[in-house]
């Protein structure tokens, strides 16, 4: 979602601290940091977008740049969150709570329609799934470039890699992803 | 070869992507037919960016109700109360090194406490030597005191303290450039100067007289006698002859003769005078023959126009 003309206003007042501009940011922005955070494979997306966003708003005074150039920032921030998360994650046991079992029967019940639900409950696991196969440095330049609408140069920049290599990246990614999805239509041993 | 001798997963084998088909997924843009796995893999993406945000949770949730207050970062306007500079307590020790010159304090207390009678008594007297040379070398010390530590640190080691001789012999050339300069000086004004001096260094007769030998040593004559009279035979082979004493009395208050000299006189006479009656005198006017030996060690200078 874009502010269009109306992020030359709400840019200086979310600087300022103000609250309505703070959340004009949030409501705009949210759901692609959300989405990026869920398809890399975050534990708690919701929760990790929260402190991608205190953490943007904090710095907020120092910034300067268009919209565009914030949505990379902000997308740079949520990368950086995704990985610090991992690294956590290597270093400690995994524990699968009874909690967790029933999280999908959770974020079922907070939609409106149930039948909807479960479709986008199945699809967001098959992205997910798709995603995961996909080489890490691969994943990250594809989703950037799709869920944060990031140019190959912002992608770069928040990758902290060339255009040259971001771009190689991509292609390999889109190969990789044509064939893992057409495995998914015809898997191995099944086709002939 | 035919196509029909091909295997069929070569057949159905897809083609790479290129550049335009590439940038079309990622820009949103309608793919080749035959892609169109990946075209519904770019839209299923996306979609997430159309869902509702999710409900900010905790801090962020009061952040966004009630605003931020910019505690960190660049403030927009610097506050009135620090436009001119850091608070009072801004100086000193940076806060991380307070605690650890505390600590380092209290380390000494404890180890000094700790110490037994001798090795406290040892570090006392350490302590005093060290002060009294110190005050010795910076010349702060009673004359008698002065020339003590003088002569032993000279005994014991490759330096020289200052002595009274040696604040003798500079005044005595303070007088003598005073004299070269004015072409003359009062006498009554350097016997006060060496009365004063001399009184304030509480000095003995050794202290005086070897505060003469060393003047000797400069080129001044070691008899105060035979000093007394050169200054006067130098006074009269001057223009200013005229102005000076025939003969040279006795007086009983060096101060009040030098006094009762003309202000004009030569310098040779009137530093003769302070310098013959102190060198008799074992008074710590005997001190002042420094005086005298300026005036003779270069009573020309005093006398010439």
């Amino acid at each position: 979602m874009s502010l269009g003309e109306q992020f030359e206003t709400i840019l200086p007042a979310a600087q300022r601290g103000a609250g309505w501009a703070l959340e004009a940011l949030y409501r705009a922005l949210a759901p692609a940091v959300v989405g990026y955070l869920r398809l890399q494979g975050a534990e708690d997306p919701e929760d990790l977008a929260n402190e991608v966003f205190l953490g943007a708003f904090r710095g907020l005074a120092s910034f300067t740049g268009g919209e565009e150039a914030l949505r990379s920032w902000v997308f740079s921030i949520a990368h950086r969150r995704i990985i610090d998360e991992r690294r956590r994650r290597a270093r400690r046991v995994p524990v699968v709570s009874l909690d967790d079992v029933g999280a999908g029967a959770v974020y079922l019940s907070t939609g409106p329609g149930v039948e909807d639900q479960v479709l986008g409950a199945l699809e967001e696991e098959r992205l997910r799934r798709v995603c995961d196969r996909l080489a890490p440095d691969q994943r990250d330049v594809v989703l950037l470039r799709l869920l944060g609408d990031l140019s190959i140069e912002q992608t770069a920049a928040a990758l902290g890699k060339r255009a040259g290599a971001v771009k190689a990246l991509q292609h390999r990614g889109l190969e990789s992803l044509r064939r893992i999805l057409a495995e998914e239509i015809s898997p191995k041993g099944v086709s002939g | 070869m035919s196509d029909l001798d091909d295997y069929a997963n070569e057949m159905h084998k897809p083609r790479a992507l290129d550049d335009r088909a590439v940038e079309a997924f990622f820009a949103g843009r309608s793919l080749p037919a035959d892609e169109d796995l990946l075209g519904t893999f770019a839209q299923s993406v996306r979609a997430f960016s159309h869902q509702p945000a999710p409900t900010p949770r905790g801090e962020l949730a009061a952040v966004l109700m009630d605003g931020l207050t910019i505690e960190k970062g660049d403030l927009p306007v610097t506050a009135v109360s620090n436009a001119t500079g850091p608070r009072r307590e801004a100086s000193g020790l940076p806060k991380w090194r307070r605690p650890r010159m505390t600590a380092l304090l209290s380390a000494l207390i404890t180890k000094l406490g700790a110490l037994g009678l001798a090795a406290k008594a040892g570090l006392a007297i350490a302590l005093t030597a060290a002060g009294v040379t110190a005050a010795g070398a910076a010349g702060a010390l009673p004359g008698p005191v002065q020339n003590a530590v003088s002569h032993a640190v000279t005994d014991v080691s490759p330096f020289t303290f200052p002595t009274t001789a040696n604040s003798h012999a500079v005044f005595g050339g303070k007088t003598a450039t005073t004299a070269h300069n004015n072409h003359g000086v009062s006498g009554s004004t350097v016997s006060k100067a060496a009365k004063t001096q001399g009184s304030t260094e509480k000095a003995n007769p050794t202290t005086g007289g070897s505060g003469s030998a060393s003047q000797g040593s400069n080129g001044a004559p070691t008899n105060p006698g035979s000093q007394s009279s050169t200054g006067l035979n130098q006074a009269n082979t001057t223009p200013a002859k005229g102005h000076a004493p025939t003969s040279v009395p006795t007086p009983t208050n060096p101060g009040s003769q030098s006094g009762s000299h003309p202000t004009g006189a030569p310098t040779g006479s009137g530093s003769t005078n302070s310098g013959s009656t102190n060198s008799g005198s074992t008074n710590s006017g005997s001190t002042n023959s420094g005086s005298a030996n300026s005036g003779s060690a270069n009573p020309g200078s005093g006398a010439r126009p």
